[in-house]
């Protein structure tokens, strides 16, 4: 073969190659995103097997078998069934006699994936953790209130009257989705470095906000943390929000939505109790008391950030999940033993006002489509079995025998599904990105590993200790109601509020610049979106 | 009558010989067409093809209703974007951070690719070229999380020194004049390396007898550099500048985005993260197409005028 003819092959062959490589591109991610299901993995083929399922076919939900579809975006250690095993879906479809083809989707770029799923002809029967507002601006999900009532019922007994604002949607009213709940209220804390306390001689946990200051200032000033650099200390870490609560005002975001004292849905903004908010959040950013990088990091911010100074010995006091007391006192204890980062209760404002946001219980998850509209009033049977006292602790417990056994009338979850979330979610346990009831026992039980309180490790006393100490003070944060303004201008407003108030806390503009600059938003779609939102609020709330 | 049916028979074999002699050099050419194929089929389908789509920015699209359902709305976006009382500090921004990014991001790499070709072959000069190409290839949200790391004021490097040398910590990315200079000067880190690349593959086209003829002429090395050198490369910078000029009204979103914070969200906002915002969050797509089809015609208008500029004074033009 001489050269010509091997460099011709060659180049035909890397020819072939770069065509091949183009397609396999165009087509593998078609492939990698969209998952067909597969036959079930324990496919029975006996006789035997075959009669036990028409024995157990007797007694379940659907005569005819339910099929439909439902994408979902997943994370974590969840199992992507029907590729990973999840054998507490497998007896939910069996006991319901219903076939899911599920279509998972990573995270990342998951509303993408769901706009060009509405574009193509391949509309799932049900959409899940997508942004119901703007299925609904698409006109690609049905209102299920009717379906609820009439078939739904074990749903709807488990919604609470606090629920519903979140559950129904601005633009109308309805709800438009079967929700995920969690029924576990505790969820942050205000915490403190026990042993920077220690260290700067104060014996008395901090309660009010003359002797929360105290120990911010002795913090800063001593070194608290004994690195031998006095001037690293950060007394408060973290966003500006979290101090919201000591001033009466009860937000859990950056954004402020609340109610005034006239039940109208408001921004904080507007709240007679923002100005000596500003004023104090000013005065502590000038004494060195406040993160300097409160407007970067922070549990409504950047959560990840904030824990980076928590790990680092840097922060002295934070208002956070309470699972940090765990996390952040065993990274700190790896080189100090002493390390405690301890939850206290609400700090008492200059007012006397205390509040702590506790977790919001429904999250609204599966909307049905237009796709699946024939088969909805089946898919909300379904789901109301789901919210069965069967389903909901088949759910959140799994399987007798398998996952709990029955110890007296309570069910106790086994080893190693209690050890940990990421085992009881790779057993299928706690499938957030599906519609079900996650009972407070089985969380608990998860999250202390099974163990009674006097057994656990320190920090998971810490932890325990954290969820409750705030208890008597939970309010349940006012929703971000998706209306047709706020979906339209939220963009380009609510960033330049937040540069405003950035502005103002560090002295950057003045208490009445801040207001003024604030009031000339209104003229370009601020006031639409307060006056749209008190409009749906009051909507809503009836 | 049969003047003219000659020349028509004469020009059919010429058109029929000219296709034939056209046909024959494809097939000699087979293979470099064919691996220039999947380079055509990616334009056409990733470049072309999403233009027809340019029209939704004339609609209010519903993408369930397509365009038949969804309605005409003319250049209410268009309007929408241009009214904004933000507009025009969105485009000086954008402009500003370009005018910037021509004056130091595009000039560095020139000046590394002429300081690296004096130096001699050898490890050294590799060692530093393989150096400098490395930031290139880190993803962006991990230049920007760096970026943010070194600089902040509680665990950063730049701080923990300058607290060492008793100076107050300085909050970066919480000032809005740090903001551009913090864009610049990682910009020139991350790109110096390969964009000196397509400058020194012109400066190795420069014959070597034009340097020995100047040797011999008497010419020390930064005389051989005005002389020879620069004016050996000027074609590959004008083509570069011209190009970069096209992108006048482009800043990369995800740097800005990943950097921008309150506190310099006055500088920090240019055309790209408000489409974001305005189009990409809300899916409010025709109004994200419109905005960027504006950006565009801009664009299309400033590279032509930059080109026919240099076709007029220096003679080097795209086409």
């Amino acid at each position: 073969m001489n050269k010509t003819v091997t460099k011709r092959i060659i180049g035909l062959m890397l020819a072939i190659m770069i065509l091949a490589t183009v397609f396999t591109g165009c087509s593998s991610g078609e492939e990698a995103d969209t998952k067909t299901p597969e036959e079930p993995v324990d496919e029975l083929d006996t006789e035997e097997e075959d009669e036990e399922i028409d024995e157990a076919e007797g007694d379940t939900l659907f005569d005819e078998t339910l099929e439909f579809s439902y994408m979902s975006s997943i994370w974590g250690d969840h199992p992507e069934y029907p590729e990973e095993e999840n054998v507490i879906l497998d007896e939910l479809m069996k006991r319901t006699n219903t076939e899911i083809e599920f279509r998972w989707y990573p995270v990342e770029q998951y509303e993408d994936k769901v706009t060009v799923t509405l574009a193509s002809d391949d509309i799932p029967d049900m959409i899940a953790q997508a942004s119901i507002s703007t299925l609904i601006d698409e006109g690609a999900v049905i209102p299920l209130d009717d379906l609820l009532e009439e078939h739904g019922q074990n749903i709807l007994a488990h919604l609470e009257e606090d629920d519903y604002p979140y559950m129904r949607e601005a633009v109308d009213g309805n709800i438009y989705a079967v929700p995920f709940i969690l029924d576990f209220p505790p969820a942050y804390a205000m915490q403190i470095r026990k042993d920077w306390l220690d260290n700067v001689g104060i014996d008395k946990i901090p309660e009010t906000w003359d002797e929360w200051k105290e120990a911010w200032q002795a913090f800063k000033d001593e070194d608290a943390n004994g690195d031998g650099d006095p001037t690293n200390e950060i007394p408060y870490a973290g966003d500006v929000y979290g101090l919201l609560p000591a001033f009466g005002i009860n937000v859990a975001n950056s954004v402020g939505f609340t109610e005034d004292a006239d039940g109208n849905y408001t921004l904080m903004y507007e709240l007679p109790e923002f100005k000596p908010f500003l004023e104090e959040m000013r005065s502590m950013y000038k004494e060195g008391l406040l993160d300097k990088e409160f407007a970067t990091r922070g549990t409504f911010i950047d959560n990840p950030e904030l824990e980076k100074v928590c790990d680092a010995n840097l922060a002295g006091s934070v208002m956070t999940w309470a699972a940090n007391t765990r996390r952040t006192t065993e990274v700190l204890q790896e080189v100090d033993p002493d390390a405690a980062m301890i939850g206290v209760k609400p700090i008492q404002g200059p007012d006397g006002k205390q509040g702590i946001p506790s977790r919001v219980r429904v999250t609204p998850t599966g909307a049905i489509t237009i796709a699946g509209e024939d088969k909805a009033e089946d898919i909300i049977k379904f789901f109301n079995y789901v919210f069965s006292d069967e389903g909901i602790n088949l759910m959140s417990y799994g399987i007798e025998g398998e996952h709990y056994e029955m110890e007296g009338s309570e069910p106790v979850l086994k080893s190693p599904y209690v050890d940990s979330f990421e085992e009881a979610r790779a057993a299928g346990l706690n499938l957030t990105p599906f519609p079900h009831l996650f009972t407070e026992d089985a969380f608990m039980q998860v999250t202390v590993g099974g163990m009674e309180y006097e057994e656990l490790p320190e920090p998971m006393q810490f932890f325990y200790d954290a969820l409750y100490e705030g208890e008597d003070y939970f309010f349940t944060p006012t929703p971000i109601l998706n209306t047709e303004a706020y979906t339209e201008k939220q963009g380009e407003i609510f960033p330049q509020i937040e540069a405003l108030l950035a502005q103002c806390v560090t002295g950057e503009i003045s208490i009445d610049d801040f207001y003024d600059e604030y009031e000339k938003l209104k003229s370009v779609g601020l006031q639409e979106i307060i006056d749209q939102g008190n409009e749906a609020w009051q909507m809503i709330s009836e | 009558m049969e003047v003219t049916d000659t020349k028509r028979q004469k020009k059919t074999y010429r058109t029929k010989t000219d296709s034939k002699k056209v046909r024959s050099k494809i097939w000699a050419d087979r293979y470099m067409y064919l691996m220039i194929l999947p380079v055509v089929i990616y334009y056409i389908l990733f470049k072309y093809w999403p233009m027809l789509w340019l029209r939704i920015a004339f609609y209010d699209f519903k993408i369930l209703k397509g365009f038949e359902g969804s309605k005409f709305v003319g250049l209410k976006h268009f309007k929408n974007f241009i009214k904004n009382p933000d507009f025009l500090q969105i485009m000086w921004n954008t402009l500003y951070m370009n005018i910037l990014s021509i004056l130091f991001c595009f000039t560095t790499p020139i000046i590394f690719a002429l300081l690296l070709n004096e130096l001699a072959a050898g490890k050294f000069k590799k060692t530093v070229q393989t150096i400098s190409y490395l930031p290139h290839f880190l993803s962006m949200v991990v230049v920007v999380s760096m970026v943010k790391n070194v600089l902040s004021p509680s665990i950063g490097v730049i701080n923990s020194m300058r607290k060492g040398m008793g100076k107050e910590a300085i909050y970066f990315l919480g000032e809005a004049k740090y903001f551009r200079p913090i864009m610049i000067l990682s910009g020139i880190w991350q790109e110096i390396g390969w964009s000196s690349i397509i400058y020194l593959s012109a400066l190795s086209g420069i014959d070597p007898e034009l340097y020995e003829a100047a040797v011999i002429d008497g010419a020390g090395r930064f005389k051989q550099t005005i002389y020879i050198t620069i004016p050996g490369i000027a074609g590959t910078i004008v083509v570069m500048l011209i190009l970069r000029i096209g992108t006048l009204l482009s800043v990369g979103f995800e740097k800005v985005y990943l950097l921008q914070n309150p506190h310099n969200l006055a500088v920090s906002e240019v055309i790209s993260t408000y489409v974001y915002k305005r189009g990409m969050i809300n899916n409010n797509y025709s109004f994200a197409t419109a905005v960027d089809m504006f950006n565009g015609i801009i664009s299309l208008i400033l590279v032509s005028l930059a080109n026919k500029l240099s076709k007029k004074y220096t003679e080097i033009s795209l086409i």
